[in-house]
């Protein structure tokens, strides 16, 4: 059942604070779309719009060119998986995935869960209360409750937070791989960018109600759409020398026209970072292959850069 | 109602259980001792108990006919009047649940704000004396029909009971995680699908609490029963009746034991849907 998304110039206000401002976006069919914001930019609002939980102020939703605005959620059949699961409590394992089946009166509930059951390995927890089980657990019921029924779309809301950092890998590739072997469009909203980087297609950066660049995560990085894209994509901000924007390594240090005063030095791996101050006060991180003592003055060149637009 | 067994971890040391087993047994012997003593009276010889000089903790000689007096004194009154309580607390009882499900269930869409001001109001009807308002409305009942009928009995009662158990409920639906109710929308549920299905299964508990409390309070309601109801009186008029008629301590005791009697009887029943609770309900038994 897999289906193309379309927003259409989406706008949603509660009180006074528009909180999706005149968005469009298309998410193609079977693409694993990531949205990408810090907290607070309107992220689960967007999916509580898609999904019908919300509806917006103005605009369209389309599935596959079909419009769903103002439909409510259970006529969407849409899936979601909340970052908390949201699991039934006083259900089991079993009766949680069953549930939808039962909901949309579909028939073969049993082997249809069953079925799900195995493709997540969780066959043997189905009698389990969801409270008895662990994290990882409680994340594969939740997507097994999703998968189920055959959804137009899956919409996740950080589903892997919750999880311990370990799990949190190993579910992330396993998200990754089972939406390749289904092949169904998801829409998974994250802040983190290692998410973002490991399952986007492409990645929706979303800032103050608005998709402020739509890409793959490779192209956010080395070709950031505006200063604030720069600074918030990527391990460290970019480094702007007026509107010059560069990354920490498209620097060489030794020849240069620029120089920097060393601050502190950051050890990732066998990486250097070097953190200082230019003559002018900015603050830049630059690579490097060996460290410097704090207060020493160095000369660097800027291999590679992005202008951007005098702001 | 099962003492501390979901006390969190930081209390929890080696003599916790004791500590409260001991906090358990103190408390149960303040409501046990006056049920003993109304147990003894009631169908103890009453040479061993009231007409003693010195009662024994434990009488040997047991009676039946206290209660047979009692009952005797009364006659098919004492019957009906047992069934008209039972009758008129099941429909107090019920009605609360359904009308206070659902209205809990519109405050707790409401902001905090605005659904706390709406439940202070609603509990002005309960600061108003019973006494003021059961008058003019035995007038009304008299020509509607209802005066003297449980359904119009238990109707005057929820004045006094559907504040309460409001409050309970919404406090239960507060603690049900809004999330689940749109996992539910979105995994195909109906409004009214989530509402009976998802969302009324996990407030059970408190609903069970507000059933047994509003249960409780009708049982021994007295002010709108002996205005409304008079002709035909539940079991806290008569024994009133009788108690001042007759003024004997015997089948006084024996007619607080049959009241008494229900109330732990239902109590034991729904006990277990409290303690089952997977959510903390905001009042338990």
């Amino acid at each position: 059942m897999t289906s193309k998304l379309e927003l259409i110039n989406v706008t949603k206000s509660y009180g006074k604070t528009e909180v999706i401002r005149d968005m469009s976006l298309a998410v193609e069919t079977g693409e694993f779309f990531v949205v990408l914001g810090p907290s607070g930019t309107g992220k689960s609002t967007l999916l509580k719009l898609i999904v019908g939980i919300e509806q917006p102020d103005d605009g369209k939703i389309l599935i596959d060119g079909k419009d769903v605005t103002g439909l409510p959620p259970n006529k969407r059949n849409m899936a979601m998986v909340f970052q908390n699961y949201a699991l039934y409590p006083n259900l089991n394992v079993y009766q949680n995935i069953a549930f939808p089946l039962k909901m949309h009166r579909r028939r073969n509930i049993d082997s249809n869960v069953r079925s799900v059951a195995s493709k997540l390995n969780i066959e043997d927890i189905l009698k389990k209360k969801v409270t008895q089980i662990s994290g990882g657990q409680q994340q594969r019921v939740a997507l097994a409750r999703a998968m189920v029924r055959n959804p137009t779309l899956f919409l996740m809301d950080e589903p892997l937070s919750n999880l311990d950092a370990r799990v949190r890998y190993s579910a992330r590739s396993e998200l990754k791989k089972l939406q390749e072997d289904l092949n169904e469009t998801f829409l998974f909203v994250t802040h983190d960018q290692k998410e973002a980087e490991a399952l986007g297609d492409r990645v929706g950066i979303l800032h103050k109600g608005r998709f402020e660049q739509v890409a793959p995560y490779k192209e956010l990085y080395e070709y950031p759409g505006t200063p604030w894209i720069g600074d918030f994509v990527g391990d460290f901000p970019m480094n702007f020398i007026g509107n010059l924007g560069f990354r920490p390594e498209w620097t060489s240090i030794g020849e240069g026209v620029y120089s920097v005063t060393v601050d502190t030095f950051e050890t990732i791996g066998d990486i250097f970072f070097l953190h200082g101050t230019t003559e002018d006060g900015t603050g830049l991180i630059l690579k490097s292959i060996k460290k410097y003592e704090p207060g020493e003055i160095l000369k660097f060149s800027v291999t590679r850069s992005r202008t951007f637009p005098e702001l | 109602m099962g003492e501390g067994t979901d006390m969190g971890n930081e209390f929890e040391g080696r003599w916790t259980r004791y500590y409260i087993y001991a906090g358990a047994a103190f408390f149960s012997f303040f409501v046990l001792l006056p049920l003993y003593v109304l147990i003894i009276i009631a169908l103890g010889a009453p040479n061993q108990t009231v007409a003693a000089y010195y009662p024994a903790l434990l009488p040997t000689k047991f009676t039946l006919s206290n209660f047979i007096n009692a009952f005797r004194g009364t006659g098919i009154l004492l019957e009906s009047a047992f069934l008209k309580s039972l009758e008129t607390a099941f429909i107090v009882a019920v009605i609360a649940i359904l009308l206070g499900y659902h209205a809990a269930f519109g405050l707790s869409k409401l902001p905090f704000k605005i659904s706390s001001l709406i439940i202070g109001v609603l509990f002005f009807s309960t600061m108003i004396p019973s006494i003021t308002i059961a008058i003019p409305i035995s007038e009304t009942f008299l020509r509607l029909g209802l005066y003297d009928s449980s359904l119009g009995l238990a109707l005057a009662q929820e004045l006094l009971v559907l504040p309460l158990t409001i409050f309970i409920l919404s406090g239960t639906l507060d603690a049900v995680p809004k999330q689940l109710e749109q996992q539910a929308r979105v995994d195909g549920a109906s409004f009214i699908r989530a509402l009976y299905q998802v969302i009324f299964p996990l407030a059970v508990p408190g609903i069970v609490s507000a059933f047994l409390l509003s249960w409780l309070m009708s049982w021994d309601e007295f002010t709108f029963a002996i205005i409304l109801s008079p002709v035909h009186p539940t079991l806290p008029i008569l024994i009133y009746l009788d108690a001042s008629a007759r003024g004997n301590v015997l089948t006084a005791a024996s007619f607080s034991l049959l009241v008494t009697i229900p109330v732990i009887v239902l109590t034991i029943i729904l006990s277990k849907f409290i303690r089952a609770g997977y959510l903390t309900s905001g009042i338990t038994g």
